[in-house]
């Protein structure tokens, strides 16, 4: 082995990659101006990313009609991928790059907070169209521009809104734990007390969390005259329909903008977003000149409703042209002070800029009224008056369940625990679906299947594609997915698994790792990283058992699993082919020995280990009725977390296994703690391998 | 020799701030890839959550600068610091298990470092994150910086060499080979599992410490997610598990191809990795050193079994 050559070889490498990286410069029109966007045009955010392009392309086409300077602008478009790394990445790049005078963006907080430092740091100007942590406009920085109102107002205002339009005296704060979702949050939370409102509960979830129940439960429990959430898209959705599953009766949902504010949310909710009040930074019937025309504009353009997202992408474009007209030159000194001196009129309001580079834009309250979005606040920019109390859940709805009479008062300590229990036994239930196609595969192969949370994930686009194209209901598509999924298990296990049986444990463990990298990607790829989402007719029908709520699709999802482990266990127990398969995993050699062909066992099991995976993503579907690439990777670990519970190999010991992390999951997550509650499984499943590694029921050694 | 003038004089060939960060990525990744192979190439301890440490010592950094006034490049000391008895208590529990259980409770070990960061709101910021204040170096220029992880990449690797010359990294490959074996002749595999372990910490943890310093922001998502701890098994399987060139091949590869990729086909990106992986894993299990000495010298014997 010649160092030598290696060295010489790792070297040609480094030198042809980095030339690679060279060509940065892109060709720039000398007669126009670039102006650096950063967005999210893919990515979790990319229905944000595509609202604000759409507001861009709007002031592009104002701007360029008359031009700037004798120029055009040009827009340079970044996309961040929903990732805040990228966005700083790409705040840095067109810092460096001297064509461009000055950048626009991101759209998140968490990414535009970090990328505002890098730019105040490389002295670029930067206007903020969106991200509103208090945050960005409190470190002094003299490059940064903010055109949204902050969170510090969305609190203001709120507060005063409960106060005085709704008269609350106990909030409950639901938020997502990011950047966006704590601002807003601590913004209530510190405004709260002086209005002489008390925090009923203030609870943090990590975004993407599938299951709200848990924590609308302990909200519930806490009897808040109204509820405060704040999310982005897909957990505002989920949230009212979930709300509604429990029955979450305060005199108001309100939320800070974002997710509840897009008209997405309106058809994602569908009626559950009805009376949901929300802060907002604009809407088309604001009172500024030009708005409503600007509204209509939009409209005829892209044919939707305009949110004020695009409005804010539209406007710090108008504002950048606007100083770099007053300017004179293209300098990024000069730009930047003339935006200090920006006053101008607007469909969005009056712009100007306070020495910590904040505009003082008012924010308004809308409600949901009639599918639309109606601003009900302040009283000198309101349509109308709001509708408060709105209307309990049974009152409203008229999908099946047994209609309660009057509105609940209290939730006793029972009630609470039996709803508590409640949902971590149906949630058990998938649980234990998915840990028994894990445990079969390992019992006859003693493959560690880490892509089994991406073979959920796929099992549940499969079933999206199903409903949405083909309208099979997604109940009845487990007779279409689950053979289909297991084609899929016996491709996969001949292709990639059956080459590595003979292998170290190592290299099986990293083959599947792989796998699930591979499929993640693919559908990444193939659905980008958007949650698709659909609904069904029985979506949030319940069933009132003495107080508790019980949510009927997933009963009907939870009595399925369990006929699915009823029969994958008289299958095994009772029939020839069941036999084989025990017989292989007791003893490989033996078995074949005694006529048993291992390899068609073996890619059966694979099979049915798969089909399971899948059948348990297709039941999820009709109780979270969204799906991105990465939905399945929590249930890889939890997967693992059943298996260990029950013992490896053992069909009876994943039911118990699943069961009991679903019932502890749920008890910490309503009792303990929100923030905490994946941490659950990882603590159960720490303890049983170091005081019980065969598990509570299993005899395999670890 | 030519090596060391190529290394040394990089920043100034490479002028572009951006192809200096690359340069920078790599050198860190060369450091977290060869910190991890001691603990999981050398002992054959597979961890999939080494992001905890890199974590432990990032906020290490950030929290010494949002708290007091001492200056973060402290916090390439208290990373460490900090790191080693959470190493030794995780070590503890984890080490009791083996194979597949053991790389399960290292992701739930570091999964829950993730989430008591993102939850512990007052001394971590949590998901809002820390951003520090450039200090010490004007924060604009990235050549110092080069040169500080130029010295750990280098460090590192000499460390692993030097380990595998020495008892201990035989000690270390015996246990990797066949533990019980091991046991049954008086070496105390505990022990040195944990001393493998606690190497490999505390350098992931400086590294961390050192990332703080450079990225100048913080939060649970950047520094602690399990994508991370993923990439640094990922660059030292493909390099070669268990050799010391195979993590600075892996970093190498892997790292500059990924911006190649990020330029041109954004998505596709960690959709090589993947099938990168599968591929190595099917056709070239020792990784590319593997397939290297295969090529080279026509050995087909397999290094790691």
């Amino acid at each position: 082995m010649n160092p030598r050559r290696l060295l010489v070889f790792l070297l040609a490498i480094i030198a042809l990659l980095a030339l690679g990286c060279r060509k940065e410069e892109k060709t720039v029109h000398s007669d126009s101006i670039p102006v650096g966007i950063v967005t999210s045009l893919t990515g979790s955010e990319a229905r944000f990313g595509a609202a604000q392009r759409q507001g861009y392309d709007i002031a592009l086409e104002e701007i360029n009609s008359t031009g700037v300077l004798g120029k055009k602008i040009e827009l340079i478009y970044q996309d961040d991928t929903s990732k805040d790394e990228a966005a700083m990445t790409a705040v840095d790049k067109f810092t460096e790059n001297p064509n461009i005078v000055s950048i626009i963006g991101a759209y998140k907080s968490s990414a535009t907070f970090p990328a505002s430092a890098i730019a105040n740091r490389y002295q670029m100007p930067m206007l903020v169209p969106s991200a509103i942590t208090d945050q960005i406009t409190s470190q002094g920085y003299e490059w940064v521009f903010r055109v949204c109102a902050p969170a510090s107002r969305y609190g203001r205002e709120m507060v005063d809104f409960l106060v005085r339009a709704a008269e609350v005296k106990r909030l409950a704060v639901v938020y997502e734990n990011t950047q966006f979702g704590s601002s807003v949050a601590e913004a209530a939370r510190k405004q709260a007390p002086a209005a002489g409102i008390e925090l009923a509960a203030f609870e943090a979830y990590d975004p993407g969390a599938t299951d709200f129940t848990p924590l609308l439960t302990r909200v519930k429990s806490e009897h808040p005259d109204a509820v405060l959430f704040v999310s982005y898209l897909a957990d505002a959705t989920l949230l009212m329909r979930q709300a509604k599953e429990i029955d979450l009766n305060p005199k108001a949902f309100t939320a800070g903008g974002a997710g509840f504010s897009l008209p997405d949310f309106l058809k994602g909710a569908g009626e559950t977003a009805e009376y949901t009040i929300s802060v907002t930074q604009w809407t088309p019937d604001a009172k500024w000149t030009g708005s409503r025309e600007w509204a209509d504009r939009f409209r005829a353009r892209y044919n939707a409703e305009p949110s004020y997202h695009s409005v804010q992408a539209y406007i710090c474009l108008k504002v950048l042209a606007d100083a770099i007209n007053r300017a004179g030159s293209t300098d990024r000194t000069a730009i930047r002070d003339a935006i200090r001196e920006t006053r101008m009129d607007s469909m969005f309001g009056p712009v100007s800029f306070d020495e910590t580079g904040q505009n003082d834009h008012p924010v308004a309250i809308t409600q949901v009224l009639g599918g639309k979005f109606v601003t009900v606040w302040p009283e000198s920019a309101a349509i109308r008056t709001p509708v408060l109390p709105i209307p309990p859940w049974s009152e409203r709805s008229a999908v099946g369940g047994t209609p309660q009479t009057h509105r609940q008062a209290t939730v006793s300590g029972a009630q609470k625990l039996f709803q508590t229990l409640a949902s971590g036994l149906l949630t058990g239930g998938i649980y234990a679906l998915i840990g028994i196609g894990l445990t079969v595969i390992f019992g006859v192969m003693r493959v560690v299947n880490f892509a089994h949370g991406a073979l959920v994930m796929a099992g549940m686009y499969a079933t999206y594609f199903v409903y949405t194209r083909l309208h099979i209901d997604p109940f009845l598509s487990l007779v279409v997915v689950m053979p289909a999924m297991f084609a899929v298990g016996v491709g996969l296990q001949k292709v990639f698994i059956a080459p590595v049986l003979k292998a170290p444990e190592l290299n099986q463990l990293l083959l599947t790792e792989g796998l699930s990298i591979l499929l993640i990607n693919i559908a990444l790829l193939a659905f980008t990283g958007n949650y698709l989402t659909m609904t069904t007719s029985y979506a949030g029908a319940t069933a009132q058992l003495g107080g508790v709520s019980v949510s009927l699709p997933q009963t009907a999802a939870f009595a399925i699993a369990l006929g699915l482990t009823g029969a994958f266990y008289i299958f095994l127990m009772r029939t020839d082919t069941g036999r084989k398969i025990r017989a292989t995993a007791q003893d490989a050699e033996a078995a074949q020995l005694l006529g048993v062909n291992i390899r068609r066992i073996q890619s059966l099991t694979f099979g049915l280990g798969v089909a399971a995976a899948g059948a348990a993503g297709t039941l999820l579907m009709p109780i979270y009725y969204r799906v991105e690439p990465n939905a399945g990777s929590p249930f890889t670990l939890k997967a693992f977390v059943v298996v260990v519970l029950g013992g490896m190999g053992s069909v009876t010991g994943a039911l118990v296994g699943g069961i009991v992390l679903g019932i502890a999951e749920a008890l910490g997550a309503v009792y303990i703690s929100t923030g905490y509650k994946d941490a659950i499984a990882f603590v159960i499943f720490l303890l049983v391998l170091t005081l019980r590694p065969a598990g509570l029921l299993g005899k395999v050694k670890v | 020799m030519i090596l060391s003038i190529f290394l040394l004089a990089a920043p100034f060939v490479f002028e572009t701030r951006y192809s200096q960060h690359v340069l920078i990525l790599v050198l860190l990744y060369i450091t977290l890839g060869s910190a991890w192979n001691i603990l999981g190439g050398m002992a054959g301890q597979l961890s999939v959550g080494h992001a905890a440490f890199f974590g432990i010592g990032a906020y290490s950094a950030a929290i010494l600068a949002s708290k007091s006034e001492l200056s973060p490049w402290l916090g390439l000391l208290l990373g460490p610091v900090v790191a080693l008895p959470v190493a030794l208590v995780v070590g503890r529990i984890c080490f009791r298990l083996r194979g597949p259980y053991f790389t399960l409770s290292t992701i739930a070990a570091s999964e829950m470092v993730r989430l008591v960061a993102l939850n512990w709101r007052d001394l971590t910021g949590g998901a809002v994150g820390v951003v520090l204040r450039p200090s010490v170096f004007s924060g604009t220029d990235k050549v110092p910086y080069y040169y500080v992880i130029l010295v750990m990449a280098v460090g590192t690797v000499a460390l692993c060499q030097w380990i595998s010359r020495r008892k201990l990294g035989y000690f270390l490959m015996a246990v990797r080979e066949d533990e019980e074996t091991a046991e049954s002749i008086g070496i105390d595999t505990t022990r040195y599992k944990l001393v493998a372990l606690a190497l490999s910490a505390a350098i992931t943890a400086t590294a961390g410490a050192f990332y703080a310093n450079y990225f100048l922001f913080v939060d649970p998502t950047v520094v602690l997610p399990l994508a991370l701890s993923v990439e640094i098994v990922l660059i030292a399987i493909i390099g070669g598990l268990g050799t010391v060139p195979g993590p600075v091949l892996g970093a190498v590869l892997l790292k500059l191809s990924s911006e190649v990729f990020r330029n041109y086909f954004e998505q596709a990106n960690l959709l090589i990795y993947g099938a990168l992986l599968i591929l190595v894993i099917l056709f070239m299990p020792d990784g590319l050193m593997g397939g290297f000495r295969k090529i080279l010298t026509g050995d087909k014997r397999q290094v790691t079994g």
